[in-house]
């Protein structure tokens, strides 16, 4: 037991911290039909990664995260510029090309990099086991800041009668910016894959069985809270890759909560 | 009656020998190693005085690691830890600051950087970046594969282990004599045997053979990678099929874990033999200890007279 302790505290930690904020904006991804905008966000996240890996800025270090934020800050201005009411095209469209346009850049500036086919697996699973104390410090902060802008912005917009909060072009930008800001510090941690799964999985279970955004929002970070320390605690006990283990249990749990869902309907029929 | 206590006391002995044998096994020195060669050298000169394990799997590129649960669990409880050294093992920073052991760090007096002592090859004469590709800052980290440094590396474990575990030093040191004269007979029987090899040509798909290639006098000049560890493109594969003809290169070396489709190409093409060999102990069952290895690298090199 203390050994399990000992090696898995820091991942749980930053399961926790990841589940906080993606949650919450995995409940507005989904309430605006935008599922891939996340891993759209993440792909640019990690081409802007890859980017400054090719120019000499290690994975981890801290000039690489610029890269990587710079990145999902243009991406935000482009994706607030797309108005969804005025436009033909469904939103989606446009993020499924972003997302694969991305990825494409992203293997052709891996491939002048040494070992770029590493680096890019190394992306899509992150480092989850191996998170230290400093960046679980620098996520919590950087995840309680926006959040506290997210709050006073929220406020802001209801306080003033919006029906929707982040419905302006600006707030739009502030919502992709800062969501930018969050996946490209998750992704750097949890990986392409893991930052996804905890994004969607908890929020459409939420969606799927409570009604109000508050109840969605309490719902889902129980929810995510479980399945991260099953995917862990199976991660621990078969000896497989912390992140991809986890990913495995949300795509299972969502699995699970359908059948529970199906069964309750059948009862009740 | 009789029966039934012969039955319970046969019963308790064996269990009081297996709880025996399982808390001498964990008294056993904890030697982790990086690599599977470096552990079986280990487990060679130490018998059963250790109780040795690796950490990179033997068929998997050991500049990457897919971090599991187990690898900062065994460097948490991990008495030694040899590992290679240089710059080869980018995943031994971000692991051991998951263990959180100073002693088991560079400097530290529970590990060994295995490349001490070594001659190494191809030091930079000059600053390079990372657009040069996978360079070594240090010298060609893949240093085991020459049979004298696996003599080298050998001495360096012994002399490590005589100093945590001093009264058994005897029986390293013997153990050690019996390695040095297995891995010196494979040396002087295949240096003679294949002396033909000298100055002969072959190309490589990492530049991760240069200490073989030193052994045997070959010349390996060109790989496959267009600069180390970024893939070819069509037109270096092209002119590499011309470099093979107009050399008349005799084989294509590679380890077990690199892609077969450039080797395959080039083979297709130039009818070049493919030569996978092992990088470390048990990537092939013909490499099931470090001088199986090193026979077999040896002979299939030879076998393309």
């Amino acid at each position: 037991m203390e050994d399990f302790i000992d090696v898995m505290l820091r991942p749980f930690i930053a399961c926790i911290l990841l589940t906080g904020i993606h949650v919450y904006f995995g409940l507005y991804v989904i309430d605006r039909g935008l599922i891939f905008v996340d891993l759209a966000m993440a792909q640019i996240a990690a081409l802007g990664s890859s980017l400054g890996v090719l120019l000499g800025f290690g994975l981890h270090s801290t000039l690489n995260y610029w890269f990587a934020l710079g990145s999902t800050l243009i991406a935000a201005v482009f994706l607030s510029q797309i108005n969804k009411k005025k436009n033909k095209i469904p939103t989606e469209a446009y993020i499924g090309v972003l997302y694969a346009v991305a990825a494409a850049i992203t293997i052709l500036i891996l491939n002048f990099s040494p070992e770029g086919a590493e680096e890019l697996k190394a992306k899509a699973i992150g480092h989850l086991l191996f998170v230290s104390w400093s960046e679980i410090n620098s996520i919590f902060l950087l995840y309680i800041s926006i959040g506290l802008i997210h709050w006073f912005l929220v406020r802001y917009s209801i306080k003033s009668q919006k029906n929707f909060p982040w419905s302006s072009k600006y707030l739009t930008f502030i919502f992709y910016a800062t969501f930018g800001a969050v996946v490209s510090s998750s992704v750097e941690v949890g990986g392409v894959l893991l930052v996804f799964a905890i994004l969607i999985v908890p929020s459409l279970c939420a969606t799927l069985v409570k009604e109000s955004f508050k109840d969605r929002l309490v719902f889902g970070w129980i929810f995510s809270v479980i399945v991260c320390s099953i995917g862990i605690l199976c991660s621990y006990q078969q000896d497989l890759p912390t992140g991809a283990t986890i990913v495995l249990a949300f795509g299972v749990s969502l699995v699970g909560v359908h059948a529970i869902r199906k069964f309750i309907f059948w009862q009740q029929d | 009656m009789k029966q039934y206590l012969f039955k319970t006391g046969l019963s308790v002995m064996t269990l009081v020998f297996l709880f025996q044998a399982e808390y001498a096994q964990s008294q056993a020195l904890k030697v982790v190693t990086s690599l599977s060669s470096f552990a079986d050298i280990t487990q060679q000169i130490a018998g059963n005085k250790a109780e040795v394990s690796y950490i990179v799997p033997p068929k998997f590129n050991p500049h990457f690691l897919e971090a599991k649960p187990t690898h900062v669990l065994k460097l948490k409880r991990a008495d030694l830890f040899f590992h290679t050294g240089l710059d080869l093992e980018a995943w031994v920073g971000p692991l051991l600051d998951a263990v959180g052991r100073p002693e088991l760090r560079a400097g530290g007096d529970r590990q060994v950087d295995l490349s001490i002592g070594i001659q190494l090859k191809n030091i930079p004469d000059r600053n390079i970046t990372r657009a040069e590709g996978d360079i070594h800052l240090f010298g060609n980290p893949h240093y085991w594969i020459h049979p004298e440094n696996g003599r080298i590396i050998a001495t360096t474990i012994t002399t490590k282990l005589c100093e945590v575990l001093n009264a058994d030093c005897d029986y390293f040191k013997e153990n050690l004599s019996k390695f040095n004269l297995s891995v010196s007979k494979i040396e002087s029987e295949t240096k003679s045997k294949y002396s033909e090899l000298l100055g002969k040509e072959f190309i490589a798909y990492h530049d991760e053979w240069v200490y073989l290639a030193d052994f045997l006098g070959i010349k390996i000049q060109k790989f496959i990678e267009l600069k180390p560890g970024i893939p070819p493109s069509p037109k270096s594969l092209e002119a590499l099929v011309n470099y093979i003809k107009i050399h008349s290169v005799k084989g294509l070396i590679q380890s077990t874990f690199y892609p077969l489709e450039a080797a395959n190409y080039l083979n297709k093409k130039t009818e070049i033999k493919v030569l996978l060999l092992c990088q470390n102990v048990a990537e092939k069952s013909e490499c099931s200890d470090y001088q199986k290895m090193i026979a077999y690298n040896i002979n299939q090199i030879g076998a393309t007279l």
